[in-house]
């Protein structure tokens, strides 16, 4: 009578313990179906439980193939999340040395930045009145004699940082779909070459339109536009899971445009303004593994 | 053999005196104000910002054109922070040699510069097309000025 009474105790504790298991046994599985990953060819170690299933961010955006955010990076759910609902956080101020493995695609602001601001590094991908629908068909990069498009330069190095900041030229150009598109499909081709990369969205600095009036800049260039467009490159963010840096919020005064002495058309900044932005980047980076980006491996 | 000797000793002193790579390093054929009094000289149409030896170097790609960065010696760059294309650059070279390396890449710049704006600002490519580009010894003096006249006046005693 004994034994059975043991027995049956026995029994009862571990189906009790099997219960406890489970549902961590349920979440794993609900990550790697999200993940697209099939059970077979599950990672052998769980996702963490203590973390909910709120706090994983599917990638939402389509991936070309051999992108590296398809697949389940990283074994720890919470080394993946980031939220990339917001811009991106005050972070402890980085070194110069942070951005010799970045690279900086822009137009005339990009390139003022990186010659006044003082990061002494990087590589310049910049010109002139660059678009963002300039980055895979414009070959106006001049090497040695051969021209590249932006992109066809980006895939001859392996960055860890891309910042990409496009926008001014385009505000005359009265489509704002297109550009919302055109930003999407540019961060696409940006992963598919640079699948460890960070990449970093700039949202616009402000302009100054009476500085731009007084020196016969275009009248296209009105903050009311450059606000939607930043909108339309913090949602384009979100959608393709990249960062977002909110540069106007730190630029605007309180007549909601770029401070008059900050530049001498209205458009381009002066050498202290420059810096002011580089030392936002220092002041603005995100650790990759919060990204489920695997650099070690790209390096 | 003497004589041939001679006329080749002769020929260098003469070679020595001429354009680009005459002085040794270490002579400026340029006053040392030169880049202050076309600053103050109602060259430029704004007030232009100081770059530093490094960045002076990149943005030159002197580099590719193989000149050392510790080949450039001394340098006093400004430059327009991009309302314009206006600046002036007095750069020394550690010898005529590098000069005129560093006048090849400050002509493909210039070049570049005029590529990049004819159509983003074409109202800069007279001021890049009427570019001072002076190379005395070691020196080589850049200026891109708005008003032309005023710059060629306070050059012309090197021109």
């Amino acid at each position: 009578m004994k034994t059975k009474l043991a027995v049956l105790l026995m029994t009862a504790v571990l189906l009790l313990t099997s219960c406890n298991t489970s549902p961590q046994a349920i979440l794993s599985e609900n990550d790697f179906s999200r993940s697209g990953v099939s059970g077979d060819h599950a990672p052998a170690s769980s996702p963490d439980p203590g973390t909910s299933r709120s706090d994983i961010t599917p990638p939402a955006f389509p991936q070309k193939p051999g992108a590296k955010y398809s697949a389940p990076v990283s074994p720890e759910p919470e080394e993946i999340f980031y939220d990339f609902t917001k811009p991106a956080p005050e972070s402890a101020a980085v070194d110069n040395a942070y951005f010799e493995d970045a690279a900086f695609i822009g137009d005339s602001r990009t390139d003022g930045m990186l010659i006044y601001g003082g990061l002494g590094t990087g590589d310049n991908l910049t010109h002139n009145g660059l678009t963002i629908f300039d980055l895979e068909s414009n070959p106006c990069f001049s090497r040695n004699g051969v021209k590249y498009t932006a992109l066809e330069l980006l895939e001859q190095n392996t960055y860890c940082k891309l910042y990409l900041c496009l926008g001014i030229n385009e505000l005359g150009y009265f489509n704002d779909i297109e550009f919302y598109d055109a930003y999407l499909d540019a961060i696409q081709s940006i992963r598919a070459v640079q699948p460890s990369a960070i990449i970093y969205i700039q949202g616009l600095i402000p302009l100054n339109e009476g500085v731009i009036q007084a020196t016969g800049g275009k009248d296209y260039l009105t903050n009311d536009h450059l606000v939607i467009y930043n909108d339309l490159m913090r949602q384009a963010a979100q959608e393709a899971q990249v960062v977002y840096l909110d540069l106007y919020s730190s630029f605007v005064n309180e007549d909601q445009e770029l401070p008059e002495e900050a530049s001498r058309d209205g458009v381009h900044l002066t050498g202290n303004y420059c810096k002011l932005w580089a030392e936002y980047l220092r002041t603005h980076t995100v650790d990759p593994s919060a990204l489920g980006l695997d650099q070690e491996e790209a390096s | 053999m003497k004589k041939i000797i001679l006329a080749s000793f002769f020929l260098t002193i003469l070679w020595g005196f001429a354009g680009c790579g005459s002085k040794e390093s270490g002579t400026d054929p340029f006053p040392a104000d030169l880049t202050i009094t076309l600053a103050e000289g109602n060259c430029f149409s704004e007030p232009l910002e100081e770059l530093s030896g490094d960045v002076a170097y990149q943005l030159y790609h002197l580099e590719d054109y193989g000149v050392a960065r510790e080949d450039l010696t001394a340098y006093t760059a400004l430059r327009s922070s991009g309302s314009t294309c206006e600046e002036v650059a007095e750069l020394t070279f550690s010898s005529g040699e590098m000069a005129e390396l560093g006048q090849q890449a400050l002509e493909n710049y210039l070049q570049t510069q005029i590529d990049a704006n004819q159509n983003y600002r074409p109202a800069e490519i007279p001021k890049l097309e009427g570019a001072f580009l002076l190379c005395r010894g070691n020196v080589l003096v850049l200026v891109v000025a708005n008003d032309i006249s005023a710059a060629q006046a306070i050059l012309e005693p090197y021109t």
